[in-house]
């Protein structure tokens, strides 16, 4: 009974996910269709063909020889912002000097996140060689066509793999709500959907491959009077192989269970022609 | 050919229909004509010998082994 109400309730959610994302994927497609620059009235999409589409890339962000402003959202927060605020900062100490002033917020734990070096890390902390790393996505827009049409495949093979995949688990759960056995559409719609999250990863992670030799690394620099200030912040960032092995080893995995599957198809087929 | 089933005769010899039988051994009139058509995978001892009780007969009237070659 119990079994019953988990399996109805996922077939529901996988309806609404299923009719989400093909909304999802129809307003996409008529952005950009109907539309030249993704944007309709106070609604814009994040992947058209005139602005670009999603690339995974890592951001890298190196503030050597920094000053740190922490800051909290409770009342210590005014006190200490007080404190190391610059006009509160002995002014000569930086006289004709590069800051890069870093903001931190919320307060982090000692030693969580910056090494303190300075002489009065309450007051003034001074950071060498941190750096802040982060995973996330840049908008590519490309004049060649294969590339861009490359960057197309990227975005909507994984947004159609979504919905087909939703469509399939939607359509396991109807059938496990009328019969909670194995049954063959169980076993072919497993097998389907572990081969397109595999097929999914593989075709992402060989568009990345061929796109990231174009992309290259971006970096930002500063510059003062022409010359490079090494002390500055600057920022790196290059391509990231958006492989995620979780999805791909789920994959294999539901693979094998639907061997399984049809092993306790067989069996339960078997069990019904024994008289 | 495997085993062959030979429920059809011993029905006809005793006079008894398919139905009569499946009410006297517990099964249902389905499983009963699974059985008689050779399509069933196994058979249970159970229902074996429910059969033979009620057609007054042994296990070999019933079933028959017949060689591929």
């Amino acid at each position: 009974m119990k079994s019953n109400i988990l399996v109805s309730l996922l077939y529901y959610f996988f309806k609404i996910l299923f009719g989400l994302s093909v909304l999802a994927l129809t307003w996409s497609i008529a952005s950009e269709i109907f539309t030249s620059d993704g944007k309709f009235n106070n609604f814009f999409v994040d992947n058209h063909h005139a602005i670009g589409y999603s690339f995974p890339v890592t951001v890298q962000t190196k503030f050597p020889d920094s000053i740190v402003t922490y800051a909290s959202g409770s009342h210590t927060y005014y006190k200490g912002q007080g404190v190391i605020l610059p006009d509160k900062i002995n002014q000569d100490s930086l006289k004709d000097k590069i800051v890069n002033n870093v903001k931190i917020w919320p307060y982090p734990k000692p030693n969580s996140l910056i090494t303190s070096t300075g002489p009065k890390p309450n007051l003034k902390i001074l950071v060498n060689n941190s750096n802040i790393i982060s995973d996330g996505y840049i908008i590519v827009n490309a004049k060649e066509f294969w590339v861009k049409a490359l960057l197309f495949t990227q975005v909507y093979v994984s947004h159609i793999s979504l919905i087909f995949i939703f469509f399939l688990l939607s359509t396991i759960f109807k059938k496990l709500k009328v019969r909670f056995d194995f049954s063959k559409k169980l076993i072919s719609h497993t097998r389907l959907i572990g081969l397109l999250l595999i097929s999914k990863e593989i075709i992402n992670t060989i568009i990345v491959l061929i796109l990231s030799k174009q992309i290259h690394t971006i970096t930002v620099s500063s510059f003062l009077n022409g010359a490079l200030i090494k002390k500055g912040i600057y920022t790196n960032i290059n391509p990231r192989l958006d492989f995620d092995l979780t999805i791909f080893l789920l994959g294999i995995t539901l693979i094998v269970l639907s061997i399984l599957f049809y092993k306790g198809y067989s069996l339960r087929k078997e069990n019904d022609l024994t008289i | 050919m495997g085993i062959i089933v030979n429920l059809d005769i011993m029905l006809a010899k005793r006079k008894m229909r398919s139905k009569e039988l499946s009410e006297a051994i517990g099964i249902t009139e389905a499983n009963l004509s699974i059985l008689k058509s050779g399509k069933a995978k196994a058979i249970r001892f159970s229902t074996l010998a429910a059969i033979c009780e009620v057609l007054e007969c042994q296990p070999g009237d019933i079933l028959e082994f017949k060689s591929n070659t």
